[in-house]
């Protein structure tokens, strides 16, 4: 099963970059949100999938054995929140963008110059 | 010693505010001072002729052994005396010179920040120091070439040496460094006890070449002499104080310090002697083409210095003699030369000298200058400059390598600067005067005349009285650079000899091409344009090759494709993280069982059913509802590993997430075409071994086994030190709290990012408004209306609930700021965002800095209780909502309230975007 996720975790990969070299502004955002998943997945992947039970400790402070690891569990927990955030910040810097230049082409935008058409 | 050297910068430093409190006489009291500290110096001579040598030290950085040390022996005792007393002389005279240019304080300035830096050159005792004063007297150099800024050509010449010496300087940086790893050290005391080392050690000749190729360019040797006349676009006294006396000196200062630890070789002679040959030969050459006075006697300069490091490399007892007796009669013609021509450009408006002729009647006392200073560069006996162009072909003539080459060399150029020296002393002041001259020539201000005669007066003074300084100051000076005590008597009347046979053939040699002076021109000026123009004038090619080369890379590499550049990190990426994965990854024993068997594999068809649907659907709507199925596919992969805090968030950020998605792309353009349509095999293959790349490197880390070390250590302390049963928020709120108030400051600032971008327009550009497109679309539904009513208190209750319940249950700021936020999100989309904004009654940009400031403050406590930042700290006791009171608990505050006012920021303006 772990294989199987590791594969998964690669197939994201290669689905967020291959959005990537597109040439389209929705792609790249669509990119961008598979790696996002993709590198989160890593992540928690790679802390091993060793326990099903959720890290919580009993009531009387005793730790159960076999619990899941709770350090990548913390890390991905904020990269989810502020993945949404940039992820938000990338959409709407790109929909400014689209707006002033009305071309969803990426390879027409080589210049800092802005040409409204 | 170093106090001289650090009030000559404090002088240099207040001199502006100087020139502001006493105008004009600020360069007389630069000029006494540079005396005074000459006077200074002067103290140490008798010392330094019975063979001590001085030494100060403070230590500066004492890790690498670099002290910041000075060092007083016969040769910097003659290069200090030299730099102050020219230094003076010039201040006094451009007092008056400088007298109709603006910002003569920045001037004075400049010029006194540049005799530090060279006094700095001359006394430093630790070469890394004086790598530092070396490179100051680049930018002061820069500075003052450049000082008539409005001026392109001055300007270019600026640049020109800034770039040429200043880029060598880099070399002799890198040379001296070499220098300092063969010889153990840095300092000059140690290096000269450890000349045979260094001589031995296989890195002498990168050093030799570096440290030749830093003062080559610094000495105006070829190919690196163009910058020297060109920098005569500065003021002359500049000309006549760094680019005859000081500045151009210091490269063979430098050559003559080294000498004793890098000289005496096979290599370094025929180095060092051929480039100064062929710079000595170049320069008298192309001085004789010149028609600018001023760039006459820079070419004439430019040969005099390829002399002065031929007579280095030659070595021996008559090169080093001839070497230090030439430097100090060339600093007092030429810099006397270099003024007069100041004063005759000043008086007569033109330095051309086709025009200048005939001036004698009217500029006596500068005709004096002329003729004493020229009689002394054409080496006329009773002069000094005979005895040094005596020396110099004795040295010639005695030289144990090449002796031929180099004085038929030295006889040569010494019938040039016979001619350059007729035109100084004869030319100039003799004949009729043309008419055409721009002004009608005066007799010069005594303050122009007065320095360059002193100058020139005590060239001739030492020519028929060379007692005065031959044993005291000379002697040392030549037993420095020779490693050894070296006599040194010179003669006031010729001796006959071969040298003196040769000096009469370039007397008479250069009497006839100063006869036949406009032939001589004609001929260098057509020989020079035979050259191709990129080894005629070598520094223009090279810089617009540089230019086109970084066109080139830019175009290839900065082309602006986003394309292009994910190309090339994945490529790189994928080529040295594999190799570094084929090579030495070890795969352990792939662990089959591990995870849940049947629902992962229903998820994971999910998952690829989406990416690929991804790949092939056109429709942005469709786009979003599948990236939603990916979504709530990863939620549901953490909550069957034990992920439940994971699942719960990704569950709400997903639903955050497609709502926002929907509201925006449906800006965006609706079909969103595949444009690159060559290539595709390319990217397709270069994202499948990204892909696999990844997959590889997961799997090598997996078939480890869970390998975390700080898993028990942080469910063990869960309870007992944070109060905490959920492990993962505890993690968040107490442990790596620090990570946590990074992570919600990124958020914040994203959010006020997006507001930036939606609400700030460019100045003169008027904001955009308009209201959410869905409430005037047909999205309202009377159930979602209705319902929402309801569901608005519900969600803000549930946040609470996650929120105070988060250290013992699942829960915690993040999911409940997001399950807050998600309350008003969807009274917006239902009814619109100015009710939604009147519900939160916040703005919520607010909340973003209220969260903020609660998160920083909650770090204060631990600050107070004398622990570090975040530390969390714990009341006694609980209570019925709240099991425990703590500072992890503000903190949790904190981030909710952020992650409310962040998202809903983020939220409410793009719905009310048009």
């Amino acid at each position: 099963m772990l294989v199987l996720l590791c594969i998964t975790v690669g197939g994201l990969f290669a689905a967020g970059i291959y959005q990537m070299l597109r040439g389209s502004l929705v792609r790249l955002i669509i990119g961008l949100v598979l790696l996002g998943h993709a590198v989160n997945l890593l992540v928690f992947t790679a802390g091993g999938l060793a326990s099903i039970r959720p890290p919580y400790v009993l009531p009387d402070g005793s730790v159960p054995p076999g619990l899941a690891d709770p350090l990548p569990q913390a890390l991905i927990l904020t990269a989810i929140v502020i993945g949404f955030g940039t992820q938000a910040f990338a959409i709407v810097l790109i929909r400014r963008v689209y707006r002033e230049v009305r071309t969803d082409d990426l390879h027409e935008l080589r210049t800092t110059d802005v040409t409204r058409k | 010693m170093l106090v001289s050297i650090l009030l000559a910068i404090g002088l240099a430093v207040v001199t502006p505010g100087l020139y502001r409190l006493l105008g004009r006489a600020t360069g007389v009291l630069l000029g006494l001072a540079s005396f005074g500290l000459g006077g200074y110096y002067l103290r140490y001579a008798d010392g330094v002729a019975a063979g001590e040598i001085y030494r100060e030290s403070v230590s500066w950085v004492p890790l690498f052994g670099v002290e910041f040390s000075a060092w007083m022996d016969g040769l910097s005792l003659v290069f200090v005396l030299i730099i102050t007393g020219v230094g003076g002389l010039v201040f006094l005279y451009a007092s008056r010179y400088m007298q109709e240019y603006d910002l003569q304080g920045r001037f004075f300035g400049y010029l006194m920040l540049f005799e530090a830096a060279m006094l700095g050159v001359a006394l430093s005792g630790d070469v890394i120091a004086l790598i530092v004063f070396w490179e100051l007297t680049s930018i002061s150099s820069f500075l003052l070439i450049g000082f008539d800024n409005d001026r392109p050509a001055a300007r270019r010449a600026a640049l020109q040496s800034l770039i040429i010496t200043g880029g060598a300087g880099l070399a002799l940086l890198a040379g001296v460094i070499l220098l300092t790893l063969a010889g153990g050290s840095s300092s000059w005391g140690e290096l000269l006890a450890r000349g045979q080392t260094v001589r031995d050690s296989a890195l002498y000749p990168a050093i030799l070449v570096l440290v030749l190729i830093g003062a080559g360019a610094k000495s105006a040797q070829w190919p690196f002499h163009v910058w020297l006349p060109a920098a005569m676009e500065a003021p002359s006294p500049v000309s006549a104080y760094l680019h005859s006396a000081a500045m151009v000196k210091a490269g063979i200062y430098l050559l003559a310090r080294v000498h004793p630890v890098l000289g005496g070789t096979d290599l370094w002679a025929w180095l060092v002697g051929t480039v100064g040959m062929i710079t000595m030969a170049v320069g008298a050459w192309r001085a004789l083409g010149q028609t600018d006075l001023k760039r006459m006697l820079a070419y004439s300069t430019v040969s005099v210095l390829g002399a002065l490091v031929m007579l280095a490399g030659v070595g021996g007892e008559y090169g080093i003699r001839a070497l230090i007796v030439y430097l100090v009669a060339h600093a007092l013609y030429k810099s006397s030369l270099f003024l007069m021509a100041g004063t005759v450009d000043h008086e007569a408006g033109t330095r051309d000298i086709r025009l200048l002729r005939g001036l004698g009647r009217e500029m006596p006392l500068t005709a004096a200058v002329g003729l004493l200073a020229g009689l002394s560069m054409a080496g006329i006996p009773l002069t000094f400059g005979f005895s040094g162009k005596e020396l110099l072909l004795e040295a010639g003539l005695q030289a144990s390598r090449g002796s031929w080459l180099f004085t038929v060399a030295a006889v040569l150029s010494s019938v040039s600067m016979v001619a350059v020296a007729a035109v100084c002393g004869l030319r100039l002041w003799w004949g009729e005067r043309a008419q055409e001259l721009p002004h009608t020539p005066h007799r010069a201000p005594l303050r122009l005349d007065l320095p360059p005669l002193i100058l020139a007066s005590a060239g001739a003074l030492l020519g028929v009285w060379p007692a005065l300084v031959d044993a005291r100051l000379l002697g040392p000076a030549v037993g420095a650079v020779a490693g050894a005590a070296v006599p040194l008597e010179l003669h006031v009347w010729p001796i006959v000899n071969l040298a003196l046979a040769l000096s009469a053939v370039a007397l008479a040699g250069g009497a006839a091409v100063y006869f036949f002076l406009e032939r001589a021109r004609r001929w260098e000026h057509a020989a020079h344009g035979l050259l191709p123009g990129w080894l005629a004038d070598w520094y223009p090619t090279v810089m617009h090759g540089l230019s086109d080369a970084a066109y080139v890379h830019t175009r290839w590499l900065q082309n602006g494709r986003l394309r292009s550049y994910v190309m090339i990190c994945c490529i790189a990426t994928v080529l040295l993280a594999g190799y570094t994965l084929i090579r030495k990854a070890e795969f352990g024993p792939i662990p089959l069982e591990m995870g849940v068997g049947a629902n992962l594999w229903a998820l994971i068809i999910v998952f690829t059913v989406c990416w690929v649907a991804i790949l092939l659907v056109r429709q942005v709507l469709s786009i979003v509802v599948l990236l939603g199925g990916i979504g709530f596919s990863m939620a549901l992969v953490f909550l069957l590993h034990g992920g439940i805090d994971l699942g719960i968030t990704q569950v709400a950020v997903e639903a955050l997430s497609v709502l926002l998605f929907v509201l925006v792309l449906y800006q965006l353009p609706q079909q969103v075409d595949v444009r690159v349509r060559l290539g595709r095999l390319g990217d397709v293959a270069v994202a499948l071994a990204m892909g696999g790349l990844i997959a590889g490197a997961l799997l090598a880390v997996v078939s480890q086994g869970p390998v975390s070390a700080v898993a028990p250590y942080y469910l063990d302390k869960a309870y007992p030190e944070a109060h905490g049963l959920n492990v993962v928020t505890v993690i968040l709120l107490d442990f790596r709290a620090l990570d946590t108030l990074g992570e919600i400051t990124v958020l914040g600032v994203a959010s006020l990012g997006v507001f930036a971008l939606l609400r700030l327009e460019p100045r003169g550009r008027p904001r955009m408004q308009g209201d959410l497109p869905l409430s005037q679309g047909g999205l309202r539904s009377r159930i979602l209306v209705t319902t929402c009513l309801y569901l608005l208190p519900l969600l803000l209750l549930l946040s609470l609930f996650l929120l105070l319940r988060g250290h013992e249950q699942p829960g915690g700021g993040f999911v409940a700021g997001l399950v807050g936020a998600m309350a008003f999100a969807l009274y917006a989309v239902a009814r619109d965002a100015r009710q939604a904004r009147a519900a939160l009654r916040v703005v919520p940009r607010y909340l973003v800095g209220t969260g903020l400031l609660l998160a920083v403050g909650s770090g204060i406590f631990g600050v107070v209780a004398g622990q570090p930042f975040l530390t969390g700290l714990w009341a006694p006791g609980g209570s019925a909502i709240l099991a425990h009171a703590g500072t992890p608990v503000l903190l949790d505050l904190g981030v909710y309230l952020l992650v409310i006012g962040s998202a809903l920021t983020i939220f409410f303006d793009l719905v009310e975007m048009p």
